[in-house]
């Protein structure tokens, strides 16, 4: 009998060694029986492909040695569907993670490391509320509406055709299988660029600050208005009454009290990460070739797979080219045979926290009355542990999670959680024939704020700055109290005031600096970026007297750093002459063969590090470096919470531990220190694990430069670039992404065009308008149904 | 000519490749595991079980051998290397078919046989 129950006893003690999860592992079974093993995936150019027929039209796709689609389609809708075909192609498991992250979705399969990701997101009920969303947009447009529905059967289509071996390498490492995707989905890409553009929980660190250095010394290091502005709209001017009406009301009442403190708040420094982008447009009077040049280049988290997807569609025969983001069916940045567009973030301030007067019982304290706050809960699973029960209360002001906040009761109000509809806006855009279409076009989106560059083979040129914004009438920053409802802050348009067409200068930028020269600024954002890169795209604007696709082509790659016109006198002041010796001749150009970049940028971070540390040591909250700086270039003393310290001490401790922490770094010899050994890049994976990602290589420019790598390694810098000449005939482009085109590690086209990015070349399609077979490498062709 | 038994291997074989090599269910797997395992094969062994799985995995592997890039970095990933993910794949594999086909052999197919030999 024992010999008989062996076997039963092995296999099934064998069985649960295979199928269970043991922590956030996959199954053995799924990783190493070889019916679901990994061994099955294909190489990605054998990953068969059943088609089967479109029900919105013949569609015919090329794709060529980049792996850039050219899709000719009979309609929008046929056009969607292939686009979303190949989106899912290429990138589905991008594709899935971003709908998981919003939907509050991550710790399912990642595990409780996703879990602050999914409490954060599953506050703000996107998953609920979203399917509502878009039944009430297809009613207003069905036209676009039908246009979603068909990326999202190009999705799905692909999902469901899909060979085993064709499963990315991501699902069987984590093992599951994809979502079917689904219309509202549409909305998601937008929440989550809103978190990557607009959320940060400077309000907290505002307050926290202002608690611990009190309001004279916090007024002193986070004034309001930035000490040299350098606007992106020059002439902007306004009427006092307009003004005055854009800000009405009482001003809402800023939290102050001795104990605020969070250390949870969300490490965000916008300073260090200078997540922005750079947009420029010279008119015909500026263009060499008397044709307006567009160019754009947008500054992300760089990583595999890139943010970006670049397709050219010709739909009923008209063109169109650019990059899209997978999610999405639109061109976000591009052209279109006679307009071009692309676009830099707005840097607005559009989150707002609200402390609530709560009593025992549920309540919180509104206008003079007791106010019910409505509890809900969510149970988010978690992959290899328990399910997690959420609490959070819905208030006037936004939803509340106490997790993390110190035993205080904070709403919060942020832009994404705005009902929007930014498609109308890109749809408006591929479609329009000149500047003032496509400006009608913009005035549709809504969030994350941009300023769009535009153009049109007329020669006409304009920007405009869409979306909504926050016009916070106590422009201050940090925690308002949610005691009247009035105090909390309401989104509105503002581009009937943000915008200008054909300056007269010839050309017209944005590099995210501050909007106006008017105290309106600091009611739309506390916080912009620093003007380096705007200065220095003026300066060489001005360099020449006209300029061609390859002086601007070479702007995009320009790496000299203004912020070496500040520091520079700083060092001169208090620096022996031998330490000034190794600064002999540079002129702040962050190039990777040359030792004065990194004494140069080591220096100014270390500086902003040991401020912070000699206000006080417990500050969290950075000062805007670049104002930082000048304070400390114009005084002798700096107040601290415990009286001053001299400028001329800091600058050389900061000197000598910077100086210390390269010796540690890159070893005692100084002529060894090369800017390519100091600052690097890094181009990783979404997932993190090294062998998906790139190996960090030596790349030049800093958190100030027009090509900018901010961070140590470099993770956030230009992600797509694109320069757009229009001319009568047609639109003649050069464009680059940062990384390539395939989520497929495997793929050729996995990071292809790193080296190109690094070594400033681009790819300049010519515009085809008719479907050859043999054109492409790799063709695939829907009939219609 | 082959004989019964040898008819009955192939068939075994058969329904290996295919069950591995085109149906990705690990469920599945075991569902044919079990019925390959009913079929009437006199004087069957464990052993011969994990045979005819070991063949069976190397005709597998010999029809669509795996993408050498998907190797190494999966290899890398789980952190048995290229070689080690081929060796684990095949074991993991052996030792759930042979134990699924020897119970259901020792529980089912042999007592057939018992039954049958004592009508007889």
């Amino acid at each position: 009998m024992l010999r008989k129950l062996l076997p039963l006893l092995f296999l099934i003690c064998w069985l649960f060694l295979l199928m269970h999860r043991w922590g956030t592992n996959p199954r053995f079974a799924w990783l190493f029986s070889y019916t679901t093993s990994p061994l099955h995936i294909d190489k990605y150019h054998d990953q068969p492909l059943e088609l089967r027929e479109s029900p919105y039209g013949a569609v015919q796709i090329g794709i060529d040695s980049l792996g850039v689609p050219s899709i000719f389609a009979p309609n929008d809708a046929a056009a969607a569907y292939a686009t979303g075909f190949l989106h899912a192609r290429d990138r589905l498991f991008q594709m899935e993670m971003l709908m998981r992250t919003v939907k509050g979705q991550l710790s399912e399969v990642a595990g409780a490391v996703a879990l602050p990701s999914d409490r954060f997101w599953r506050k703000f009920e996107f998953d609920s509320l979203t399917p509502i969303w878009y039944a009430e947009y297809k009613i207003i447009d069905l036209e676009l509406a039908e246009r979603f529905e068909a990326y999202c059967a190009g999705v799905n289509e692909y999902i469901d055709i899909m060979h085993f071996g064709s499963l990315p390498v991501e699902f069987h490492l984590l093992d599951f299988r994809p979502t079917k995707f689904r219309p509202e989905n549409m909305f998601y890409l937008i929440r989550y660029m809103d978190l990557v553009l607009t959320y940060n929980e400077d309000d907290l660190k505002a307050t926290e600050a202002r608690s611990l250095l009190g309001t004279n010394l916090y007024d002193t290091y986070f004034s309001l208005y930035p000490s040299q502005p350098f606007p992106i709209y020059p002439d902007f001017s306004i009427s006092d009454s307009s003004y005055r009406e854009l800000i009405k009301g009482k001003p809402e009442i800023l939290a102050q009290g001795p104990n605020y403190r969070f250390p949870n708040a969300l490490e965000k420094n916008q300073d260090e990460l200078s997540l922005g982008s750079n947009n420029w447009v010279v008119g015909p009077g500026k263009s060499k070739t008397g044709n307006p040049i567009l160019c754009n280049d947008t500054h992300l988290q760089i990583a595999l797979p890139s943010t970006w997807y670049e397709v050219q569609l010709v739909v009923g025969g008209k063109l169109r080219r650019g990059m899209t983001i997978p999610g999405e069916p639109f061109i976000i940045s591009g052209y279109n045979e006679k307009v071009a567009w692309g676009m830099t973030n707005a840097t607005w301030d559009l989150v707002d926290f609200y402390e609530l007067d709560v009593d025992g019982s549920g309540n919180y304290f509104l206008d003079g009355q007791w106010q019910p706050l409505q509890k809900f809960e969510k149970t988010i699973p978690v992959r290899g542990g328990n399910p997690e029960k959420v609490t959070y209360w819905r208030s006037h002001f936004g939803p509340v999670d106490t997790t993390g906040m110190n035993n205080r009761w904070l709403a919060v109000n942020w832009i994404a959680q705005e009902k929007s509809n930014e498609g109308m806006a890109f749809a408006g855009l591929e479609k329009a024939e000149n500047v003032q279409q496509a400006y009608a076009a913009v005035l549709n989106f809504m969030q994350p704020p941009q300023n769009f560059i535009l153009a049109d083979n007329s020669g006409n040129i304009g920007l405009v700055t869409a979306g909504k914004a926050s016009l916070h009438r106590d422009p201050a920053k940090g925690i308002r109290l949610g005691v009247r409802a009035e105090n909390k802050v309401p989104f509105r348009e503002v581009h009937q005031f943000l915008n200008h067409f054909n300056p007269a200068r010839g050309w017209t930028a944005s590099a995210n600096q501050e909007h106006v020269n008017h105290s309106l600024s600091a009611h739309l954002s506390t916080r912009y970026e620093a003007s380096s890169r705007g200065r220095r795209i003026e300066q060489l604007m001005n360099a020449d007297e006209k300029l061609g696709v390859e002086e601007l082509q070479q702007l995009h790659l320009d790496v000299v750093d203004l912020e070496w016109e500040i520091i520079k006198p700083m060092l001169e002041k208090h620096l022996s002459a031998e330490q000034l010796a190794y600064f002999a001749g540079w002129n702040g150009e962050m190039v990777i063969d040359k030792v004065a970049p990194t004494l140069f940028y080591s220096f100014k971070l270390t500086l902003m590090d040991e401020l912070q540390k000699a206000i006080h040591p417990d500050l969290k909250y950075a000062p805007v470096y670049q104002e930082a700086y000048l304070f400390v270039l114009k005084k002798e003393q700096l107040p601290t919470y415990n009286g001053t310290v001299s400028t001329a001490d800091l600058v050389k401790r900061s000197w000598e531990s910077s100086w210390k922490q390269l010796t540690q770094k890159l070893g005692a010899d100084v002529t060894s220190w090369q800017y390519g050994r100091f600052h690097q890049t890094a181009v990783n994976h979404i997932t993190r694990l090294p062998q998906l990602s790139m190996p960090l290589f030596a790349s030049p420019g800093s958190n100030r430069t027009v090509n900018v790598a901010s961070k140590l390694p470099s993770t956030h810098a230009a992600s797509q670039r694109t320069i757009i000449e229009l001319t009568p005939t047609g639109p003649k482009a050069r464009l680059l992404l940062t990384g390539g085109q395939s989520g497929r590690f495997n793929s050729a086209n996995y990071h292809d065009q790193i080296d190109d990015w690094l070594n400033g070349a681009y790819h300049d399609p010519s515009p085809v308008k008719n479907f050859d077979v043999s054109a492409y490498p790799t063709s695939i062709q829907f009939t219609r149904k | 000519m082959l004989k019964r038994n040898q008819y009955l291997y192939f068939i075994v074989l058969i329904a290996l490749v295919h069950s591995q090599f085109n149906v990705h269910s690990f469920g599945l797997f075991l569902l044919v595991s079990a019925i390959t395992a009913l079929l009437p094969i006199p004087r069957m062994r464990w052993w011969k079980y994990s045979l005819l799985q070991l063949i069976a995995l190397g005709f597998c592997l010999a029809l669509k051998f795996p993408d050498p890039a998907v190797l190494e970095t999966v290899g890398s990933i789980v952190k048995t290397g290229g070689f080690g993910l081929i060796v684990a794949t095949v074991l993991v594999s052996t030792i759930t078919y042979t134990l699924v086909a020897w119970t259901v052999y020792s529980w089912i197919t042999r007592f057939i046989f018992e039954k049958r030999l004592a009508n007889v």
